[in-house]
This record gives structure tokens, C-alpha cells and sequence, in this order.
């Protein structure tokens, strides 16, 4: 769990990440919802330790397995991640350095861990998700295999360690959609059987739905909603979410307007990071950031929109 | 959906950039001295670079002779500011000569591609296998002493390296997608050459150039050195350090000055031209 | 100037490579003779009647010219030539009167000495110091590796010769100003020719103490220039393959910094850097000439500058050969080494 996370890079006038509070039990699956740049990958790699040398990092609590880790060290870390802590990353492609075989960089992951002795229960577990003839096809090079199958391998290292804490950073999204939907299912499986937390980063909100519990959607570095995941894609209040919900393509309705897009560019200096594309924007909105407080089911980060559901209901 | 691209840091680098800026600034300001020293080196030079003056040899740095005097008693200084019309333009020229053929030649290549490419690129490619500071040398010697001469070897070594490149820019661009629009949208080939595929090669063209300037005056002084280059009593900053090097022993300042200038020549290019680098990539 | 890609090839087999490549390097030794030899033609001074001497008379420069050949008609001669090379005939130096490829084989060794110990020292010290600024970008040592890197680049060969020869020899005396290792002084055998070669042989300590002070400055002055673009290069490349998203994956299951940097990532950052290494160990066959004409270096260096002083053309071409097909062969090594740092090159082919 975390509270009151902040990471600012360098030279950046805002924190990519701006007091983001989590918490994931075990056997729970916390998804973290937002478009590119909202922070959430740098949340992602903030919970492994895997920040640039560069970033900042401030926190008010950072523990894993009730272990405070605020003023951990880059040993320390490694360590985490060799026992309680896996990661599995958005491009499979890259996940593998190109110029060396799968086999040797699997046995690279498995000693780190130390466990270079269950190198035949990998291959058991490979072959369990998919991934044909492991013996033959790992002598290869990554560009040799496809996709799917270096994220099942990925998923494979990840999970093997039996960690606390399973982090994946948009695990599908560079998948096709028939290969994304195996890779989805043999996730929740694994996360039902391992009895682990699980962090999924995603854009996709049908992504969400198959495999999340809770769902936190982040905008501009900050928690716009957060709540149980039938809560927030149900009835969401926020109106960044429902924005989100709103551009999902549906066959039963017609789709209602879009957000409105923006220029990529700065987001506000102050006030709340979504004021510019916002419908329901009071002259409030832009002066203080707006906390998140409970409305309905879920936690959302919006007076108007909470006091106009107050009025309705 | 309709997921907008943010990035993430959009403005990173921008004391970096900064200073940059401040690098391009300086390094041209002293691009314009040294034309100076090209071009007018009369005004510029305290005395003149011949005159003899063999009760006044070898005096080292002072008030009269700011760097010294030389073996025959000439100022050192004027001697350095002179030479830069032989060094510096000497080095341009041939960067000049390259730049013409090689574009010309890499263009031609590109445009006409097929077999007249690959035989034009496989030319190219046997000149770049030359080892080419024997090479300069071994053609600078067969023709003779003399700056010309030197100017030709360096000259006939850079044109290929240029013609690679222009015509991988020209390749790739002619692949563009703007090109392809401006030819569905019926634009006449010399046309599209003028206006949209040699424009895109100026920013990398310019770096390089940069560079370059200061490779072929390394390239030209190092020969000079051999005395493959310029002949007495040209003051060519290259043939003064060799000049030097007989008393360099005694009279370290002959050699010190016109070898300092060369560096900082250099080195300024150098700083130009990395700077330039980093602007038009960021 | 320009990366150069040996050799441009295609097909298939071990055999087909080899012979395409001998191929290549005949091609190029030949279009270099053919400049070289043209050029020759056209040089102002009269080859007869430096070999003839100051003294000779008209009669006896005409019977010289005879004697080489050189009022045959240009294409005969240019024939002859290429044959003698084919016979590995690289004809008699005007200058010395002997057969050059005797001369060539005296004044090789002392030259691969100089090179290759100078190789080995900017190679190794330059890619070490790209690595530690690579992971380590900010600090002074950053800041005087940049300096390094960049006045490296900069700075010409021959002045830094000469100032390493006027403050560290002349002003100090911690080193001899100019020549080699006197072998009989030192009181050993010249068995190679290579000072510190000899020395190791003999197993003499101080004539390799002697060996290697004779050999510092002119292995300085060659390092100092060439040791810029190395570390630049390695920090460049090292620095790209770090920000890779394989690297933070790697680092993500747990493996150590060494095996992420030094394994992983330093295997992948080293192709750009053995290219460039490749292509300044050829540089050097040239530079070299400078160095060796500073500090007295007895090698092929000096031995080519003589030939240029006294238009001696037949030494001129042959070492334009040798350095052209030495040139050539290095570049066609390199390339051997790029399928064991790249698998997918040893596949592609």
C-alpha cells in the first residue's frame, strides 16, 4: 500500500504522479485507468523501484507486505523483486533484450531469484499457458517468437516467484485482440490461483472489466475516481470517467458525445488538471485542486459533479 | 476511444537548450572572426607576414611580437592571421568541392536508382575502403608540392562520403508520404527535387559540414606537417608547426602559437557543429 | 568520415563470402594502384633523373631512364607494374637502391609495436571510461570526460606530439625526446624488432623498462586523438541501450546491475564501437606517419615520409598497397566480430 504518493521528474513543472493513495490486498485486483501521460506507469514503476535515477519520489507511507519501504534502498529493492514483487510490461518485443536467446535471459531471471533450480516447473507452467514445445522455441531469439508468446514467457518469469505483489503495465495492449483476450484469461487465472495482489495499468476499459475488483482512474497525475469496479464503470461520477465510458463503442445505443480532445500540450499550473476539457467547469475548478470525496459508491474528485448528484438524487 | 496524447514531459530540456543556444551564439560569433582573418587579414594583423628580420629572431612572446618570432624573425602573430586565408579557406574549399560533387553524384544515384545506382555506390564504396591519410599522401606526393595539390587529394577523398549520405536522404525522402502526394498531386519532378527533397536535407547537411570544416583543416595541416602542403614562405598554419619543429626545442613558442590556433579552430567548429546537432534533433 | 560497411555483401556461404571478399580487396588494392600510378605519371619531378643522381649528365639520366622502363609507352609500364606486384615484386626504391618490400619488412615491426600497443591502451581505457560515463552521466568526472572527449577530437595529432616532446622530454627529461630502443645499448638480441617484444624474450626487466619509455610519448600523442571518439561513442551507444525498455525489464526481474550493464546492455552498446575501432585501426596505418615522423619513430611511418621528401614513386605506391589492402583486411576482421556480438546478423546470413 501507498499514501500520498508524488513523483516529479526533472525540468517537468508538474509531478507526474500527485498524492496518489492505493491500497491492494492480497487476491485483490486494483486497476488503474487513464490515457497516456497520466501518470500511471510512473505509479507502476514508482511500487517496483524501478524509477529513473532522476525522479523524485515523496511518499507519506510505501509498504509492501507491511514492510515500510519509504527509505529502502536500491538493494533492497532488487531484492523485492528477485522474491515479492513482478512486472510485466506493455511491449513484449522490448521486455527481451534482442540480441540474446530466451533461454539464456529466462536462466538469467531464474538464478537472480534464485531458483535456478525450477527451471522444469517453468517449463511446465509455459507449457500450462500456451506456450508450445518451451524446449525447442526458447533456444530462439525474441524477434523469432511472436508476441503472445514472449508475454506468456513474461508472464511465466512473473509469476513463478509466486510475489506478493504482480504489477502489469498495460499487459495486452500490444497484442492482437484474440491474443489479448488468452493473455487476459490465463492472467486472472494465475491471480486467482496465487492468491496474489495484482496492479493492472489500462486504457481499455472492457480490459477492466474482465479482471478488475477496484478500479482507479488517474488524470494529470492525479486520482480523478476511484471505487469498486461495477461502481465506477456503472455509475460513474466523475465526468472524466464518464467521458471515458461515454467513447466506449457500443451496439446497443448510439454513442453519446465524445470528450473533447485536446492539443497535446501543458496541463494547468493550478487547479483541477481536467478543468480545460471539462463540461461542468465552475471558475472553482480552476483555482483549487479538487479533493476526492465520496458520491454514491465510489471516491471522485469533483464538487460540482458530487452536488449535482446530491441535488438529483 | 478517443484517448488524446499527452506527453508526459514536454519541456525537459529547456536549461539544457539554454545553454545550447549559448554555445551556437559564441561559436558562430568566432565563425565571423575567423572570416575576418580570411578576408581581410591586412587590417587585422599587426605587421606583415614576410618581412624578414634576421636581427630579431627567435624573440619570444612580448609587447612587440605577440607570439613571438619566428626562425627568419617574422612576427608570428601576422604570420597566423594571414595563414588563415590559406588553412581556413583551403579547408572550405575542399568541404566546397565534396559537398558539389557528392551531391550531384549521390543525387544522381537516388533519382535514377537500378543499376547506374549500384555501380555509382560500389565506386563510392572502393573509395571509402582507401585508407585515406596514406592515400591523401601518396596522391599529394605524386603531385608535387604545393597547397593546390593538397586541396586535390583531400578533395578527391571527401566527395564520397558525401555522396552516401546525400543519397540516403534523398532515398528516404523520396519514399516520404509528401512526396507521394505531391507527385499524385501532379507536381513536375525538378520541381519536387527543388522544393521538397533538398530543403529536408539542409539541417543534417549543415552539421556535418560544420564538422567537417574542422576535419579537412586537421586533414590539411597534418599534411602540411609532411610538408605535403603549402610551401615557404606561405605562413599555412600547418607548415609553420613543421617548420617549428626543428627548433622546438629552443623556441617552444614557434610551435606552441600557430598549433594552438589550429586546435581552437577546431575545437570551435567542433562546438558549433555538436550544437547545431542537438538543436535540430531536439 | 563515413561509416564504412564491409563488405557490402549478399548471398549465401561461408566459401561465397570468403571469395567475394578476397574479391573486394583486390578490386580496391587495384583502383588505388591505378590512381596512385596515373597520378605518378603526371608528377613534375623527373624519377630517372633523381635516381641518376645530382652529377649525372643528360646521357646518363636517358641511359637510367632506360634501365627502369620509363620511356615505355605508360600502359607498358603500368602492365609491368601490376605484374611485379602480382609476383609480390614492388620493384627497388629510388632512394635506398634496394628492393622495397627488404626495406617494408625492417621498418614494419617497430610500426605494429607502436600501433598495437597504442590500440590496446586507447581501446580498453576508451571504453571503460565511455561505460562509467554512460551509467554514471553527472559529476566531475562527466564533465572532464566531455572535455576529454571533445578537445580529443580536436586537437591535432602533431601539435600534441610536439608539446608532449617540448614540456615531458625536453623541459623535464622524463623521457627520450626522439628514437627507438637501442637494442645493443640495452643489451639484448633484436629477434623481432618490436623493443618491447625483444625485451620480453630476453627477459630483461630494465631493457622493458627502457622499451616502454621510448614508446610513452609516441603511444600518448596516438592515444590522446583516437581516445576521444572512442569514449564518446561507447558512452553514446551505452547510453541509448540503457534507456531500452529491456534494460528497466531486466532490472524488473530482479538480475543484477553488473549482468544488466555489463551482459545485457554493454554486449549490445560494444557493435558501434568495434566498427568504429576497426575503422581507426586502419586510421592509424596513417596517422601513424605523423607520430613516427615527431618522435624518430624508425617504422614504415618514417620510411613513407622519406619517400615523399625524395618523390621516390615506386615506395609511395607500395606502401599505398599495403596500407590499402591492410586497411581492407582489418575492416573484413571487424566484421567477423559482429555476428558474435549480434546473433541476428549470424542468422541473416
Amino acid at each position: 500500500m501507498v499514501e500520498d504518493l508524488t513523483v516529479t521528474y526533472p525540468g517537468a513543472g508538474r509531478p507526474a504522479v500527485k498524492g496518489v493513495s492505493l491500497e491492494i490486498e492480497s487476491g485483490r485486483t486494483l486497476a488503474v485507468v487513464g490515457e497516456s501521460g497520466s501518470g500511471k506507469t510512473t505509479l507502476a514503476l514508482a511500487l517496483a523501484g524501478l524509477l529513473d535515477r532522476r525522479a523524485r519520489r515523496r511518499a507519506s507511507r510505501l509498504e509492501i507486505n507491511g514492510e515500510n519501504l519509504l527509505a529502502a534502498r536500491r538493494r533492497r529493492w532488487r531484492q523485492l523483486r528477485r522474491t515479492d514483487i513482478s512486472f510485466i510490461f506493455q511491449s513484449p518485443i522490448n521486455s527481451w533484450n534482442p540480441t540474446r536467446t530466451m533461454i539464456a535471459q529466462v536462466r538469467d531471471a531464474m538464478s537472480a531469484a534464485g531458483h535456478a533450480g525450477r527451471m522444469p516447473e517453468l517449463l511446465d507452467l509455459l507449457g500450462r499457458v500456451g506456450f508450445e514445445d518451451p524446449e525447442r522455441r526458447l533456444a530462439d531469439l525474441p524477434h523469432q517468437l511472436s508476441g503472445g508468446m514472449l508475454q506468456r514467457v513474461s508472464i511465466a518469469v512473473a509469476v513463478i516467484i509466486e510475489p506478493a505483489l504482480l504489477i502489469a503495465d498495460e499487459p495486452t495492449s500490444a497484442l492482437d485482440s484474440t491474443v489479448q483476450s488468452e493473455i487476459l484469461a490465463i492472467l486472472a487465472e494465475l491471480r486467482s490461483e496465487a492468491d496474489l495482489a495484482m496492479l493492472i495499468i489500462s486504457h481499455d476499459l472492457s480490459v477492466v472489466a474482465r479482471v478488475a475488483d477496484d478500479v482507479m482512474v488517474l488524470y494529470g497525475g492525479k486520482v480523478v475516481e476511484q471505487g469498486a469496479q461495477a461502481a465506477v464503470l456503472g455509475s460513474a461520477v466523475h465526468p472524466y470517467t464518464r467521458g471515458l465510458l461515454d467513447s466506449v463503442p457500443r451496439l446497443d445505443r448510439d454513442r453519446k458525445t465524445p470528450l473533447p480532445s485536446m492539443e497535446p500540450g501543458h496541463l494547468p499550473a493550478a487547479g483541477c488538471p481536467f478543468a480545460p476539457r471539462c463540461r461542468l467547469v465552475v471558475d472553482d475548478c480552476r483555482r483549487a485542486e479538487p479533493e476526492l470525496i465520496p458520491v454514491d459508491a465510489t471516491l471522485a474528485a469533483c464538487p460540482p459533479a458530487a452536488s449535482s448528484t446530491l441535488i438529483a438524487t | 476511444m478517443s484517448v488524446v496524447e499527452l506527453p508526459a514531459t514536454a519541456d525537459t530540456t529547456s536549461r539544457t537548450r539554454k545553454a545550447g543556444r549559448g554555445v551556437v551564439w559564441w561559436s558562430a560569433a568566432t565563425v565571423v572572426v575567423l572570416a575576418a582573418l580570411v578576408f581581410i587579414p591586412g587590417l587585422l594583423a599587426p605587421g606583415d607576414p614576410y618581412t624578414l628580420d634576421i636581427g630579431n629572431r627567435f624573440t619570444g612572446p612580448q609587447s612587440g611580437n605577440l607570439f613571438g618570432t619566428d626562425d627568419a624573425g617574422r612576427d608570428i602573430l601576422s604570420r597566423v592571421i594571414h595563414g588563415a586565408r590559406y588553412s581556413i579557406g583551403s579547408a572550405v574549399l575542399i568541404i566546397t568541392v565534396a559537398v558539389v560533387v557528392g551531391t550531384i553524384y549521390g543525387s544522381l544515384a537516388a533519382w535514377y536508382g537500378g543499376i547506374l545506382d549500384r555501380l555509382l555506390m560500389r565506386t563510392v564504396d572502393v573509395f571509402l575502403a582507401f585508407p585515406y591519410l596514406v592515400f591523401a599522401m601518396a596522391v599529394a606526393a605524386s603531385l608535387g608540392r604545393g597547397l593546390t595539390s593538397t586541396i586535390v587529394a583531400l578533395s578527391l577523398l571527401w566527395w564520397p562520403s558525401y555522396a552516401r549520405m546525400i543519397r540516403g536522404q534523398v532515398k528516404s525522402i523520396l519514399n516520404d508520404y509528401h512526396i507521394r502526394a505531391a507527385t499524385t498531386l501532379g507536381a513536375r519532378r525538378g520541381q519536387i527535387l527543388r522544393w521538397h527533397v533538398i530543403p529536408h536535407t539542409y539541417s543534417q547537411l549543415l552539421v556535418r559540414l560544420t564538422l567537417d570544416i574542422g576535419n579537412a583543416l586537421v586533414a590539411l595541416t597534418g599534411l602540411a606537417f609532411l610538408g605535403l602542403g603549402a610551401t615557404p614562405p606561405l605562413p599555412e598554419w600547418g607548415r609553420m608547426v613543421a617548420d617549428s619543429k626543428q627548433f622546438a626545442l629552443t623556441a617552444w613558442w614557434y610551435a606552441v602559437f600557430p598549433g594552438a590556433v589550429i586546435f581552437l579552430t577546431v575545437l570551435n567548429f567542433v562546438l558549433l557543429g555538436e550544437a547545431l546537432r542537438k538543436r535540430s534533433t531536439s | 568520415m563515413a561509416i564504412i560497411q564491409y563488405p557490402p555483401s549478399f548471398g549465401a556461404g561461408r566459401l561465397a563470402r570468403f571469395v567475394k571478399g578476397v574479391v573486394w580487396l583486390l578490386l580496391v588494392v587495384l583502383v588505388a594502384v591505378s590512381i596512385t600510378f596515373a597520378l605518378s605519371r603526371i608528377v613534375p619531378a623527373d624519377p630517372a633523373r633523381l635516381a641518376a643522381g645530382l652529377e649525372a649528365g643528360p646521357e646518363q639520366v636517358e641511359r637510367v631512364r632506360q634501365d627502369m622502363g620509363l620511356d615505355d609507352p605508360v600502359m607498358v609500364q603500368y602492365v609491368r607494374y601490376i605484374a611485379g606486384l602480382v609476383r609480390g615484386d614492388f620493384g627497388d626504391s629510388i632512394r635506398t637502391r634496394g628492393p622495397i618490400l627488404d626495406d617494408v619488412v625492417e621498418a614494419l615491426p617497430a610500426s605494429i609495436e607502436l600501433i598495437v600497443v597504442s590500440f590496446a591502451i586507447f581501446a580498453s581505457l576508451g571504453i571503460l571510461a565511455g561505460i562509467i560515463w554512460a551509467y554514471w552521466p553527472r559529476g566531475v568526472h562527466a564533465i572532464l570526460l566531455r572535455a576529454v572527449a571533445v578537445a580529443g577530437s580536436a586537437v591535432p595529432v602533431f601539435w600534441v606530439g610536439l608539446l608532449l616532446q617540448i614540456v615531458l622530454a625536453a623541459r623535464l627529461g622524463w623521457f627520450p625526446v626522439a628514437g627507438n630502443l637501442n637494442h645493443a645499448a640495452a643489451g639484448i638480441a633484436e629477434v623481432t624488432g618490436a623493443g618491447l617484444l625483444d625485451a620480453l624474450i630476453a627477459r630483461s626487466p630494465p631493457a622493458m623498462w627502457e622499451a616502454a619509455r621510448v614508446l610513452f610519448l609516441p603511444v600518448m600523442t596516438i592515444v590522446i586523438h583516437n581516445i576521444a571518439l572512442t569514449i564518446a561513442l561507447m558512452r553514446s551507444s551505452l547510453a541509448d541501450q540503457l534507456d531500452r525498455e529491456y534494460v528497466r525489464a531486466a532490472r524488473a526481474r530482479g538480475l543484477s546491475e553488473w549482468r544488466v550493464v555489463m551482459v545485457d546492455a554493454l554486449r549490445n552498446a560494444l557493435n558501434p564501437v568495434v566498427t568504429m575501432l576497426g575503422l581507426q585501426l586502419g586510421w592509424l596505418l596513417g596517422g601513424v606517419v605523423i607520430v613516427e615522423v615527431i618522435f624518430s619513430w624508425p617504422g614504415i611511418g618514417l620510411y613513407a615520409f622519406s619517400s615523399f621528401q625524395a618523390f621516390d614513386y615506386n615506395a609511395i605506391m607500395a606502401i599505398t598497397v599495403l596500407a590499402t589492402a591492410g586497411f581492407v583486411l582489418v575492416n573484413a576482421l571487424v566484421g567477423q566480430i559482429y555476428p558474435l556480438l549480434d546473433p541476428r546478423i549470424r542468422e541473416a546470413r
